[in-house]
């Protein structure tokens, strides 16, 4: 499986682990050999498309019921899977029986039960495998209940056995969040400055930098897709002037339907990172035709302010090696802040779920002869990161106690208690992987 | 919880051994984000990678390649299949692929088990998962040594071990019932063992972590003298053990003083070994913590919440300390659990509102019409704590938001010291007035 041995030492790997020795072989990278499908017996971290559509888009949706209509375990593991979660969990709980007899039936009552005691703006319905196995009309029973109760019922076509990753479930929500796009009739007063932000997933506190720093160049946002969205504001994102597409990976369809749709163009946009922060304010300012000066001084006036503390950074981050271990979107938004803005070495990469486009665009911004990973299991992973000698892993929690378990230092790449996104946040992560290198911990291991 | 997670808890707890999902990807790695954020450990649970594909053309050939890559890769003593909803309805039977399998790979095979467990997703929950999954566990390892077990039985080689099933608990509960059992100097064999998910940081990282359970006591389990087990958890293990001549004795979860007496007595018995004056200390102390602690703790309204078994224990306990059990709620449906409730509630004239197979909306909403003064559960008892501002004593399986509770017993004197304590300073915390500590408070 490996890389990085001397013979190959100038060139990158791409590892796919279903096939270990053919890695070792190549004499040109090929990108085109990302695994698909998951080598069966392997401990992955990816995640099911019933995962993909409730936790990573819908979850963060708020004054919704989002009821999963599977055995206890669907709900109960996706439910606060994520921290930011709040209130109660909804499943139909099925049973032997409702398999056998009528679970249709249950998760229409379940439906009623849920508008009729919390008043929500809307019930979300989340298949599962068993309901898509035994072939539940689920468009037919919510078109049914919306009807019933007057508010949507969005149905989600999920089942957690579709697709390869979560990615499809990413596709999916998209796809029926979208049906629910332009359905206000009433009266809204619209700006020229009107824009979404689409696919951020992280947090609410997240949305809300970004909201308020777009706001300081007088841009408002109708919409930040999903991490700070209801239906209302949902309903109006076909109002924006232009759609800002924050993690391709998992938005860009919604992105090119509303340019179908509705003809709102979208451009790129990252908020991680100095560098690409200030492009992002730019390009949206040139889109939205702002007045170029107040898009400089406001990037001026936040580089002045963390001008000092950033020099300290870089100082001190200098030649650290950095192994980075997330989707593939994640990674490809941090190589450059990590190099460029830190003035970090990437030691390594591995993602769960990338495909050949994103692997050729990582292979162009690392350095040669470093490790990529393409959904490796956790002992691959724990070889890498051992031999790629790297000084902290940024990652999912998935893997954090397995580098601690390996003696590495870790960061957590989304933030959860702080957050990374705009100038200051890139101070923040700067300060907790400068932190996590220099805690006198590590020297104590051995 | 579904049984999915009983399982894969079973399966962790034995030294070399590894757990398959045969399932969706999101089946494995649910369970497994589960396990690592309690118990802040990493976790390696393989998946089968069920897809479309398999769903349609049946999956016999995915667990295949599963257990030889497991093989290859980990060479582990034990190969644990373990069914979800969506293999299991599809109608797939596991025990005999594994027949199967077992015999197309063979050659390649260095005497690692295979065993198969249906835990399907739609019926039961976890303690049903650990339970099956234990059952199944012996019954394979022990079917394939009966002609080396009978040779033992034949020369009388029946040694005095005592077989335990700890159940669905914690390391520092596994940890408690070591302790008890060495200081009473009693031999034991573990059937699982949890502290796989407690261990020190030592580089270089082991590449299975230890326990005392081994594949090794399975197979040497019906030459035990006897088998001890908690509640019904474990209990078909132990009765299958019963079948192969190893007498077995079903206890309740030794939580708080009365039944962790009952516990050593029976230990006592079955070994014939004299009750230690350690343990006697030990009881000693819990007593002392309970006793000093009594104006705070007495007539204190509380609700507890959980396994079954364990809600049972608790219960008890929480009347041995002088409070007032007011509403408790099983996660999980057992013949027993209303009968022994009310059976509890009536020795100590206490009234209680039982749900069985409930969920926390029925305790949120009780407890909003009847206030308590704490609740007893796990983290996820927080969302009614936080909104009702009441304190919440952290037990069992999942605490994902504090550290160290895979530490804390439950267990033994020790688990009743420990929990006897923390509810005592919870208590004294919720009532505590800041306002009126403050030496300021009449300058500004």
């Amino acid at each position: 499986m490996l890389y990085n041995t001397e013979e190959n030492c100038n060139k990158n790997i791409l590892v796919e682990n279903r096939d270990t020795s053919k890695a070792r072989e190549q004499h040109e990278i090929d990108t085109s050999s990302y695994c698909k499908y998951t080598q069966p017996g392997n401990s992955t971290e990816r995640l099911c498309t019933f995962h993909g559509c409730r936790v990573v888009i819908c979850n963060q949706i708020k004054n919704v019921i989002h009821l999963v209509h599977s055995p206890i375990g669907c709900a109960y593991y996706s439910w606060d899977y994520r921290s930011q979660s709040y209130g109660y969990g909804f499943t139909t709980d099925i049973q032997e029986r409702d398999i056998i007899f009528d679970s249709e039936e249950k998760l229409y009552k379940a439906i009623l039960k849920a508008s009729e005691e919390f008043n929500p703006d809307a019930i979300f319905v989340y298949e599962t495998c068993i309901p898509g196995l035994i072939g539940n009309d689920l468009q037919g029973i919510t078109k049914k209940a919306s009807e019933e109760i007057g508010i949507p019922v969005i149905y989600f076509d999920c089942a957690g056995f579709k697709g390869a990753t979560q990615n499809e479930g990413h596709k999916i929500a998209n796809r029926q969040l979208f049906k629910i796009i332009g359905s206000k009739k009433e009266e809204f007063h619209s700006t020229p400055y009107d824009v979404n932000v689409i696919g951020g997933f992280s947090s609410v506190k997240e949305a809300k930098i970004i909201e308020d720093m777009l706001s300081k160049i007088g841009i408002r946002v109708l919409c930040s897709f999903t991490d700070n969205a209801t239906i209302d504001k949902i309903r109006v994102m076909d109002r924006a002037k232009i759609n800002i597409v924050h993690c391709t990976k998992s938005s860009m369809y919604l992105a090119k339907m509303m340019y179908k749709e509705y003809g709102i163009p979208y451009i790129k946009g990252n908020f991680f990172g100095i560098e690409n922060c200030s492009m992002t304010l730019r390009n949206i300012g040139k889109a939205l035709n702002i007045d170029k000066d107040k898009v400089e001084n406001f990037i001026i006036e936040n580089l002045e302010r963390i001008k000092e503390k950033l020099e300290f950074y870089r100082e001190n981050l200098k030649g650290k090696r950095v192994f980075i271990s997330h989707g593939a979107q994640r990674v490809l938004n941090y190589i450059d802040p990590l190099k460029n803005d830190l003035n970090m070495d990437i030691a390594g990469v591995a993602t769960y779920f990338g495909n050949e486009k994103n692997y050729k665009e990582i292979l162009k911004k690392i350095p040669k002869g470093t490790v990529v990973l393409d959904n490796p299991n956790s002992y691959e992973l724990e070889r890498a990161i051992v031999e790629s000698d790297a000084d902290v892993v940024i990652s999912d929690n998935h893997i954090r106690y397995l580098v601690h378990k390996l003696g590495v230092p870790f960061v957590y790449g989304r933030g959860g208690k702080k957050s990374y996104v705009g100038f200051d946040g890139f101070i923040n992560f700067a300060d907790e992987v400068h932190g996590a290198i220099n805690s006198k911990i590590w020297k104590l291991i051995n | 919880m579904n049984q999915l997670m009983g399982g894969v808890m079973a399966v962790l707890g034995i030294y070399r051994a590894f757990p398959l999902v045969h399932g969706s990807q999101g089946c494995a790695n649910y369970v497994k984000n589960t396990l690592a954020k309690h118990f802040k450990e990493p976790v390696e649970i393989a998946t089968t990678g069920f897809y479309e594909i398999s769903a349609i053309y049946g999956a016999s050939d995915i667990i295949e390649s599963s257990i030889k890559n497991i093989l290859e890769n980990r060479d582990p003593d034990l190969i644990v299949t373990m069914t979800t909803g969506l293999s299991e309805i599809i109608g797939e039977d596991i025990q005999r692929e594994l027949k199967r399998i077992s015999e197309n790979i063979h050659k390649d095979n260095n005497g690692t088990y295979l065993v198969g467990v249906s835990t399907l997703s739609y019926r039961g929950t976890h303690i049903d998962g650990y339970n099956n999954t234990l059952k199944e566990i012996i019954k394979t390892i022990t079917e394939k040594n009966k002609e080396k077990n009978k040779k033992l039985e034949g020369n009388s080689l029946k040694s005095d071990k005592i077989n335990i099933i700890p159940g669905f608990v914690n390391p520092g509960d596994v940890k408690e019932i070591k302790n008890i059992l060495r200081k009473m100097n009693i031999g034991y064999r573990l059937l699982t063992d949890i502290t796989t998910l407690d261990r020190p940081l030592r580089l270089p990282k082991e590449r299975f972590p230890k326990c005392e359970a081994t594949v090794r006591d399975i197979e040497e389990s019906p030459n035990s003298k006897s088998t001890l087990s908690f509640g019904m958890e474990g209990i078909d293990g132990a009765k299958y053990l019963e079948t192969l001549g190893v007498p077995s004795y079903n206890l309740k979860f030794p939580i708080g003083i009365e039944n962790t007496n009952n516990f050593i007595k029976t230990l006592s018995n079955i070994s014939g070994q004299e009750i230690p004056e350690s343990l006697w200390e030990d009881r000693g102390y819990a007593i002392d913590a309970i006793v000093d602690g009594n104006d705070v703790l007495r007539n204190k309204r509380v609700a507890i919440f959980g396994d079954p078994d364990k809600v049972i224990g608790l219960t008890n306990f929480a009347f041995e300390m002088g409070m007032e059990v007011v509403a408790v709620l099983s996660n999980t449906e057992t013949p027993h659990f209303i009968s022994e409730i009310k059976k509890i509630s009536m020795e100590n004239n206490g009234k209680i509102t039982i749900f069985e197979g409930g969920d926390l909306y029925q305790l949120h909403n009780y407890i909003k019409k009847r206030p308590v003064d704490i609740i007893i559960g796990d983290y996820r008892g927080r969302y009614i704590a936080n909104e009702e501002r009441i304190p919440l004593l952290r037990v069992g399986f999942p605490v994902v938001d504090r550290h160290g509770y895979h530490r804390k017993p439950m267990l033994g004197y020790n688990g009743a010291l420990r929990i006897a304590e923390d509810i005592i300073n919870l208590l004294i915390e919720s009532s505590e007035d800041y306002e009126g500590l403050s030496i300021f408070k009449n300058y500004y």
